[in-house]
């Protein structure tokens, strides 16, 4: 397959607290291709939201750094690029979704002008009037992004981005086009009556629907990235699904790839296509999620799965990992996880176990073979 | 559209809260006032500041509302005189203070990442604000005003010096609550630049409590002025521009308060309906600039408009499906 749009290669992250320090996230590698969803999972505190701000550059530094490694998107490393231009990465180039629907979404102002600061900012790189990023030597075609088909355009809610939008583009737009786009993406993420919405300030909106206001905010500047940081966390289980289904319609709809994080495994295991499992700052499996899910090849994934909740049938107390998520600022030596791992051997607190394929003799598959960080990996499937 | 629309709804949050409408209508009336006085003051006022009447020391009559003093001057007039002075003063004062204060603050409270020029450049100004705050600013701007000496300008100069850093303060206290909330964040990862969330994500939202302090703060610069005027600083009285606080000070002095007590109400009167006023006035601008009061106060402009919300807000608790968004949810998606 192609280039990946997102390579992120042995990153760490480093938090410096008063005299201390800690590493958020350490020595992380993953690659998202295009048009693929990839999901985060791991406990709070394991990394993942660090991750996620850190690929937009978007945690606060300091007391944040990036201690090494590089984030190559769509072929510039973000590491190396100064602070004032993150702007122009950022919305067009990385979009992101935020955990908090509640606080995400300015209250001085209607969902109109929340998401017409989104298509202005597209609009006006897409034209030219502003700077915007342009990845290595390959300079972003926005004409080149695929269309909806005519078939899906008259089934479902069109997409902005066809020859009524060419037509437009040239000149300057008037507060009533704006108006028909941000009516348009209302409509694209399922909000009933956007006349009325579009009027409206966020107090006066339920969670469902303010998250998904930031979700039309964040594919209203056509992202080739979209980084979705537990966005369906704060909402019901009934939204949640809505709003999941929203956006596996919505991946195929603009083309985007994903970066899912989330600490509910039925969450990825239901939008992801591959699946990184995060534990006190590392990835220590990484597969495609019905392999991961189905036969996890590292002792912690296999206990987490054990511990989530299954409604539909109550077979004694619920389960879970003895002991703490380790301190970050003195992590265990070795593979993290070896003081709470029950088949944890003297060889454990060494050298960390390298994320290795598990089988090694198995088809190199596009999206990347199954990997785990353990030292005895094939014993796993044997573990209660 | 949009102006009306906007004006219309700043009409019926006045009209829903009659305290603040008061205050509105008061606030306005006496600019008004002000104005005639300075363009034509013959409409409102019989005599000139020093105008010698031939009625020495009267109590309040039809002819002399406030009644005359020792020299025989009409006290109702030189009061009137003073209004645009005194509200120009307070005014300028409080304004200059908000414009110099705010900038800084809005500095000093958005660069504060360690190690850049922003953050050497707050550190200075919270510092310097430090200073001053660590005075007390009557006292401080009486001492100034004496090195400059006595009169108008340097009263205004003095105390416009000693007012700018509790805005800092304010303002930088607003800022550093304001910019880390999700939504600054949301708007960064949307691409926006960082000046444009200063003043279009973070200053936004600072306007409430802003401009109720300003309005508030107009009555405060006045009663300083007048506490400095009445001291003996400021301005001279009687003289050809009198001004509330030196006749004040003039009054209780010269003549006997038990014997002549109506030579200190009306420049009295006129310092409480005026800072009164503008604290009414402040009340209701708070309600008019928070979206959420404004539409509670608004109910039935759009169709489907929410019932206020619950004291407080409860910004944790999602379950206020406000709108019909509970029926908007349920067939949302197929």
């Amino acid at each position: 397959m192609t280039e990946p749009i997102l390579r992120v290669e042995n990153l760490s992250i480093t938090y410096t607290v008063g005299a201390g320090e800690f590493q958020a996230v350490s020595d992380v590698s993953l690659e998202i291709y295009p048009g693929r969803v990839i999901g985060i999972v791991g406990e709070t505190g394991c990394g993942k939201s660090t991750l996620a701000q850190a690929i937009p550059r978007l945690m606060p530094e300091p007391p944040a750094s990036i201690g090494s490694g590089r984030i190559i998107f769509r072929g510039t490393d973000l590491v190396k690029v100064p602070k004032r231009k993150m702007p122009m990465v950022r919305g067009t180039g990385i979009g992101m979704i935020f955990q908090e629907p509640l606080n995400s979404l300015n209250p001085a102002y209607r969902v109109f002008d929340q998401i017409v600061e989104a298509i202005q900012i597209r609009h006006y790189r897409e034209i030219g009037v502003v700077k915007s990023f342009q990845g290595g030597d390959v300079p972003f075609d926005y004409s080149k992004r695929p269309t909806t088909t005519v078939g899906s355009a008259l089934t479902r809610s069109i997409v902005p981005g066809g020859a009524a939008e060419e037509a437009v583009k040239d000149r300057i737009r008037t507060r009533s086009d704006y108006r028909k786009e941000v009516l348009e993406y209302l409509r694209l993420v399922r909000i009933n009556d956007p006349e009325t919405i579009i009027d409206l300030y966020p107090h006066e909106l339920s969670g469902g629907m303010r998250q998904r206001i930031m979700i039309a905010m964040a594919l209203s500047e056509k992202p080739s990235l979209l980084i979705a940081d537990e966005p369906t966390s704060a909402l019901d289980v009934t939204i949640q699904a809505q709003v999941l289904t929203l956006m596996k319609d919505l991946i195929d709809e603009v083309h985007a790839s994903i970066l899912f994080i989330s600490h509910d495994l039925g969450v990825i295991a239901e939008t992801a296509d591959e699946v990184g499992v995060m534990y006190a700052g590392r990835i220590i499996e990484y597969g495609p999620v019905d392999e991961v899910f189905r036969s996890p090849r590292h002792p912690y994934t296999k206990m987490l799965l054990a511990a989530a909740p299954r409604t539909y049938k109550s077979d004694g107390p619920l389960r879970s990992i003895p002991g703490n998520v380790p301190n970050l600022s003195r992590p265990p030596s070795g593979c993290r996880f070896h003081p709470r791992c029950p088949i944890a051997r003297p060889i454990c607190k060494g050298d960390a176990p390298p994320l290795a394929p598990v089988d090694p003799q198995g088809p190199d598959l596009t999206i990347g073979p199954h990997r785990s960080a353990c030292y005895f990996a094939e014993e796993v499937p044997g573990l209660p | 559209m949009a102006i009306r629309s906007s004006l219309g709804t700043f009409w019926r949050v006045l009209r829903a809260n009659p305290l603040s409408f008061f205050g509105f209508l008061l606030v306005a009336f006496i600019c008004l006032v002000a104005v005639v006085i300075v363009v034509a003051p013959h409409l409102l006022v019989p005599y000139g500041p020093q105008q010698e009447t031939g009625a020495f020391s009267q109590s309040p009559s039809w002819k002399h509302p406030f009644g005359t003093d020792a020299n025989s001057f009409d006290i109702y007039s030189n009061t009137m005189l003073a209004l645009p002075l005194d509200l120009g003063i307070g005014v300028v004062i409080a304004g200059a203070a908000l414009l110099a204060g705010g900038a800084l603050g809005l500095i000093a409270g958005f660069y504060d990442r360690p190690g850049t020029v922003g953050a050497a450049a707050s550190v200075s100004i919270m510092r310097i604000t430090d200073i001053f705050l660590s005075f007390p600013s009557l006292i401080l701007a009486l001492a100034i005003t004496r090195a400059l000496g006595v009169g108008v300008l340097p009263t205004v100069f003095a105390i416009g010096l000693t007012w700018w850093p509790f805005y800092v303060r304010l303002v930088r206290g607003e800022v550093l609550a304001v910019k880390h909330l999700p939504y600054v964040t949301a708007a960064r990862a949307a691409g926006v630049r960082e000046g444009r969330i200063l003043l279009r994500h973070v200053v936004r939202n600072l306007l409430e409590p802003i401009i109720v302090y300003f309005t508030l703060d107009i009555g405060t610069v006045l009663v300083t002025y007048s506490t400095i005027g009445f001291i003996g600083v400021a301005s001279k009285y009687p003289g050809p521009q009198p001004e509330w606080g030196a006749m004040l000070a003039f009054y209780q002095s010269s003549g006997s308060i038990n014997a002549y007590p109506w030579e200190v109400l009306a420049p009295g009167l006129a310092i409480f309906v005026t800072v009164l006023a503008f604290s009414l006035l402040g009340d209701g601008l708070r309600d008019i600039l928070d979206p959420r009061t404004r539409r509670a106060f608004v109910r039935g402009t759009v169709s489907h408009d929410p019932p206020p919300e619950r004291a407080g807000a409860a910004p944790g608790s999602e379950s206020v499906p406000l709108t019909a968004s509970g029926a908007v949810d349920a067939g949302a998606v197929p």
